[in-house]
């Protein structure tokens, strides 16, 4: 579970992502990718409550290469290409883990 | 013995070398029978020898002359091409030679870095060079022979190769900088214009500074990172100067030209939508699939796409690449292993980052950088520069994934591996992607007249400057024969280096205008217009290609028969030669030569698309000079002066458009200073035209928040109205300090379109949001402010208004008398009614000419008259406009909805291309406000295109829309249609009236009636090579006098041995003013030679250097 602190740190964020929707270019330049930051939360949310957590990304990656592969073949292109952006974020997740499990490891 | 031990020691890497070339032959399966590759972008020339030679020089003749400055470092990759034919092999055995040594040779980088990776395993370094050679990434340059990219995609693993031997400390850091320079040398990418190919190995070395200098600061190995660091300036360094020769130059001449660069792609925006339609399909799981060409997606014709989009089979084979490359990272323990498979992970998710360019969801980055990084704009087409780096990191990480297999099915598993990954690849082995839509290849059979054409040309010295007929449709600029050649590429540029003409995108805008007039004369069979423009353009050749193919959708006719009987009726030509289809003709009087000079040549006031004006005009010289030049005549006498007065109320495009931008945060909101703090930091113009329009573009959000606080009830203040009417009041203090009143006129224009916008805006909200008390004078303030500035624009608007008259203007800068005349063509309209036409110049003197209809001159006389220095403004009065009526009825458009949106219109014909009509509609609209005005152009082919939608004005007064509507090539009617939800037929009868009028912008021409005849003398000249010449002058040339040398202008251009001033002479050509004879012989040089020279020296020294590098470091 996340600790109070880090609670705290991510509602702080939220409440300023919320105030800068109502200013003058923020609003269009930053806020219309705020999803991007709200997945990165839920991500850290997810993972860090989650026993395995690396394993089980590596797997769910794993599992939404499968599903991407059955959403291409029905020809629904924009549900395989969303399933193909959550690969490539988890993609990264697995990267970063095993960068630090190696360097970890070689100490 | 001693090579018997060698090939015992180097067994295993001579074998899998073979394999790599063995499949390296698989080009042979490309070529059949006589065909070879030509077309499209491919720049494979059809004689070698010549082509290289031609590339050897910063100058080149072709065309009006073109400098080569910025593709010099294209001499390696053409040196390549022409090895073949200097060992005196066929055209077609040449180019199968050069496209297996490129297929080898990125199987060997690829093999190479495989080695350094992990030389033990044979399994390991094949897989990864054939995965490198065999990708649909590569088979798209294949099809045009993108040898440019070949090269940057060579460069990368041999690079990274040598950052990890000397991260590694196999190679010293001295010899991995002059290993990669050499690299560098050799697989330039062709040099600076090449850079954007280098994409992909930016990506690839910069992932593994980036990794290897983080990795080792965590380690504190502080040497290492040193290392890494001095590897990579060195390199850049060293590298840098071993292509001096190209980079060299090209620095040189791009100092001044990268805004011009940025604008003739269309500016940022123009870069980010054009990155836009490259990454359109260039999505992350395509990527990660290997796919994601955008020409996959959009060609219904392309060769192979349709089965991997489709086929169950290949869909899922393309998912096994993604699949192995995510299990390299489970696969492999070993540590030393698993940490090169971190970094080339690492690399392969960058890669996608910038392959995908500004496909969603991580896009808005790569604009970013677009928008925010200096130089990144170069990077345009994403997927095609950086997918390298992607491609490189899969074939890696795939040959860990088949070398980590159990001992016992490593073989046999690779094989099966390899087996499918060449079977995926078949487009590779059918070689029909050569054919890139249907009936148009890349691989075609050229006709033997095309290089007995060539064979020709080139044995000729010194044969002028040929004329290609029929043109290339000037709207397309392609060239396209029956025989199936395609190509931006004029084909006589693949035979020789001579100056061969034909209106492609090689033309600047000068020589463009210029040579279509002479393809328009030829047409006319006009004798002494064509003998005037081939005198001023050099053309001493005509060459009628009777196997042309151009479409006949043209803005000039392309058919070639039409230019036959143009060229016999002038009479200007004879035939010199035939090569079966190819028609040469000679004419007869020969030209002034590659250097004249003119005694008196004429003074032309007006610009190079004024040419219809001034050519043709009896008294013309051979060399004429624009007025914008600034020749003091006192320094150089004239013969005819040529007067073409600029329109100043001749506009051809619409009123701007004025849209409101949405306010949330309006005046008394705590964020609101924020708002006016951030435009008052925006960086802001301090020309007066660049503060209206920039003042113009806050008022509309001023506007809108007023309009806003009016709707929601909130009270004004002073201090808004006062904020909004301090605008207005600096639109009006810069409009009366705008310099002229050609200026004035223009910004008098758009702004008056904005204030009237904004006025329209607020003004519903008087008597409904503001009805009384000190609102009610408080918007009155506005509304008379508003006025004010208006009615300081109406003095430069009326004429603009004044449909039946145009208004002129020239300076002169010595008293003369003049002819005045009016182009008959421009007038025909009114020829039908005994018309009279009223020329006043300076509000003074009058002139008349009555129009009848035998009208048979080309231009109508006004008589003569006397006019003194300064400015003077002519004023042109027109009869009558005829203006035509269309009456509105029911119309189906693709916006019609039956119950819910109605259409009346009605259809307008017939239009004439490159002519003007104005369009009006008056109309009253209080019953909707969503009433569009919609325009349909009808195409040749049968299908209407929607050119313009416009939403007109909801209000309780008449208003009016005007529209100009300019005819593109091959259309001749519109359709003019008006939809709105409650739009009834009553609505349309009585509430609009629609009317259609040709807008005639005549020529005026005033030319001096006492004119000192010209004289022409061909000068003598020592041509030593295209950059260099020396000039004889004839004792009997009277000075000051005007050299002229017909090659394109530029300021590169130098004489050396005289102080000459240098100017444009004709439009497009170089001429020099010298006023006192001299001693010294005369050098016509140009500038980038010596660029050039100093390049090769610089180029010669590092690579002497680099050797003796590697020289001591070998003994030691």
């Amino acid at each position: 579970m996340p600790t109070i602190k880090q609670l705290f740190g991510l509602s702080i964020v939220i409440v300023i992502t919320l105030l800068l929707r109502d200013l003058p270019y923020a609003n269009v330049i930053f806020i219309n990718k705020i999803w991007l930051l709200y997945l990165l939360i839920l991500l850290l949310i997810i993972l860090s409550s989650m026993k395995f957590k690396v394993t089980l990304v590596s797997y769910l990656t794993g599992f939404l290469f499968f599903v991407a592969f059955l959403l291409t073949l029905l020809k629904l292109t924009f549900f395989a290409e969303a399933i193909g952006a959550l690969i490539y974020f988890s993609l990264w997740i697995v990267l970063v883990h095993q960068i630090i499990l190696f360097y970890r490891q070689s100490r | 013995m001693c090579l018997l031990n060698m090939f015992k020691k180097y067994k295993d890497i001579i074998r899998d070398i073979v394999i790599i070339f063995f499949l390296s032959l698989t080009p042979l399966l490309w070529f059949r029978s006589d065909m070879v590759m030509a077309g499209h972008d491919l720049v494979a020339p059809l004689d070698p020898k010549v082509f290289f030679t031609g590339r050897l020089s910063p100058w080149i003749d072709q065309f009006y002359g073109q400098s080569q400055v910025l593709i010099l470092g294209t001499i390696p990759i053409h040196f390549i091409d022409a090895i073949p034919s200097y060992l005196g092999l066929s055209l077609q055995a040449g180019q199968k030679l050069v496209y297996i040594f490129w297929f080898f040779l990125i199987g060997l980088s690829a093999y190479t870095l495989a080695h350094v990776l992990n030389s033990k395993s044979s399994i390991f370094k094949i897989t990864a060079s054939l995965l490198y050679q065999f990708n649909f990434f590569i088979l798209q340059g294949w099809w045009i022979a993108e040898k440019s990219k070949f090269s940057a995609y060579i460069a990368a693993p041999l690079v990274l190769s040598v950052f990890l031997l000397v991260e590694k400390g196999n190679v010293s850091l001295l010899s991995g900088v002059v290993l990669n320079s050499f690299v560098l040398f050799l697989f330039n990418a062709g040099g600076l214009f090449g850079l954007p190919l280098y994409g992909g190995f930016f990506v690839i070395i910069g992932s593994f500074i980036l990794f290897s200098v983080t990795e080792n600061l965590f380690k504190k190995n502080f040497t290492a990172v040193k290392k890494i660091l001095w590897l990579t300036a060195l390199t850049i360094v060293l590298g840098g100067m071993m292509n001096a020769y190209a980079f060299l130059p090209a620095m040189m001449q791009l100092r001044s030209q990268v805004g011009q660069g940025i604008a003739a792609i269309g500016g940022v925006s123009g870069i980010i939508s054009w990155a836009g339609e490259i990454s359109a399909n260039a999505s992350l799981l395509n990527l990660m699939r290997l796919e994601g060409i955008a020409e996959w997606y959009d060609n219904p014709e392309h060769p192979y796409a349709k089965f991997f989009l489709s086929n169950p089979i290949l869909i899922a084979v393309s998912f096994l690449w993604a699949i192995l490359s995510f299990a390299s990272l489970y696969f492999v323990r070993e540590k030393e292993a698993k940490r090169k498979i971190l970094y080339f992970f690492f690399l392969y998710l960058i890669g996608i980052f910038f392959a995908a360019g500004t496909h969603p969801p991580l896009g808005f980055l790569y604009q970013m950088l677009v928008e925010k990084v200096p130089g990144f704009f170069i990077f345009r087409s994403p997927y095609f520069k950086f997918a390298s780096g992607l491609f490189l990191a899969n074939a890696i990480l795939l040959a860990y994934v088949m070398d980590a297999l159990p001992k016992r099915i490593r073989l046999g598993l690779t094989s099966v591996f390899l087996a499918i990954v060449l079977l995926y690849h078949f487009p590779f082995f059918m070689g029909n992607f050569f054919e890139w839509r249907k009936g148009f290849s890349t691989r075609l059979a050229v006709p033997p007249y095309v290089f007995e054409f060539g064979a020709w040309l080139n044995g000729k010295k010194d044969i002028g400057r040929i004329l290609m007929l029929p043109p290339d449709s000037p709207d397309l600029q392609y060239s396209l024969y029956t025989w199936g050649y395609l190509s931006f590429q004029a084909l006589p540029t693949l035979l020789s280096n001579a100056s061969v003409v034909i209106d492609n995108d090689k033309l600047n805008s000068p020589e463009r205008i210029l040579t279509l007039e002479l393809y328009n004369a030829i047409l006319e069979g006009n004798s002494q217009k064509v003998a005037q423009l081939t005198s001023l353009l050099g053309i001493t050749h005509v060459v009628i290609q009777n196997d042309t193919a151009i479409p006949d959708i043209s803005s000039i006719p392309t058919e070639i028969k039409l230019y036959s009987q143009g060229i016999i009726k002038t009479g200007l030509f004879e035939e010199e030669k035939i090569f079966d289809q190819w028609e040469v003709f000679r004419r007869k009087k020969e030209g002034p030569g590659n250097f004249y000079t003119v005694g008196y040549p004429s003074l032309v006031d007006g610009s190079v698309e004024d040419n219809g004006a001034y050519v043709n005009q009896p008294d013309l010289a051979d060399a004429f000079i624009f007025k914008s030049e600034n020749v003091n005549t006192n320094v150089l006498a004239f013969g005819q002066t040529i007067i073409v007065p600029q329109c100043l109320t001749c506009p051809r495009k619409n009123k701007p458009e004025v849209v409101f931008p949405e306010r949330n945060i309006l005046p008394g909101d705590p964020l609101y200073a924020v708002i006016l703090l951030s435009e008052q930091l925006r960086a802001r113009p301090t020309d007066p035209r660049g503060i209206i329009y920039n003042t113009l573009g806050i008022s509309l959000k001023r506007v809108s928040e007023i309009n806003q606080m009016m709707f929601e009830k909130r009270p004004l203040t002073k201090v808004i109205t006062d904020r909004y009417i301090s605008l207005l009041q600096t639109i009006k203090t810069n409009f009366e300090n705008l310099p002229t009143f050609e200026e004035k006129i223009t910004v008098a224009r758009d702004t008056q379109q904005y204030l009237r916008a904004e006025r329209n805006f607020l003004r519903p909200n008087l008597g409904s949001s503001v009805t009384a008390g000190s609102q009610t004078v408080l918007a009155g303030s506005i509304f008379s402010a508003l006025s004010e500035v208006e009615a300081i624009l109406d003095p430069y608007i009326a004429p603009l208004e004044d449909q039946n008259s145009r208004l002129y203007q020239f300076n002169l800068s010595d008293d003369n008398t003049f002819g005045v005349y009016l182009r008959s063509a421009d007038i025909k309209e009114y020829a039908r009614n005994k018309s009279t036409f009223l020329l006043t110049i300076d509000n003074s003197v009058v002139r008349e000419v009555n129009l009848d209809t035998a009208m048979q001159e080309e231009w109508l006389p006004f008589g003569t008259v006397r006019v003194g220095k300064g400015f003077h403004t002519v004023k042109l009065s027109l009869p009558p406009t005829v203006e035509m009526a269309y009456p509105l009825t029911p119309i189906e458009t693709e916006f019609s909805s039956k119950g819910e949106n109605s259409c009346f219109g009605t259809t307008v014909s017939p239009l004439v291309h490159d002519k003007l009509y104005r369009m009006w509609l008056r109309y009253l609209n209080d019953f909707s406000d969503n009433l569009i005005l919609f325009a349909w152009e009808h195409q040749p082919d049968g299908t209407q295109r929607l050119i313009s939608a416009v939403k007109l004005l909801e209000g309780p007064f008449e208003e009016k829309q005007e529209q100009i509507v300019e005819v593109s090539s091959g259309v001749t009617q519109i359709t003019l249609a008006l939809c709105a939800p409650n739009l009834t037929i009553e609505r349309a009868e009585k509430q609009f009236n629609l009317s259609i009028s040709e807008i005639i912008y005549p020529a005026i021409i005033f030319t001096s009636t006492t004119n000192k005849p010209s004289a022409t003398e061909s000068v003598g000249y020592t041509r030593y090579s295209p950059t260099r010449y020396e000039v004889t002058l004839g004792q009997n040339v009277s000075y000051p006098m005007l050299l002229v040398f017909p090659q394109r202008f530029d300021p590169w251009w130098q004489i050396k041995g005289v102080d000459a001033r240098h100017i444009t002479v004709n439009g497009y050509a170089n001429g020099w003013i010298i006023e006192r004879p001299t001693s010294s012989p005369l050098i016509v040089e140009y500038k980038g030679r010596e660029y050039f020279r100093l390049g090769l020296i610089i180029t010669a020294i590092s690579i002497l250097l680099g050797l003796v590098i590697v020289r001591k470091r070998k003994g030691k």
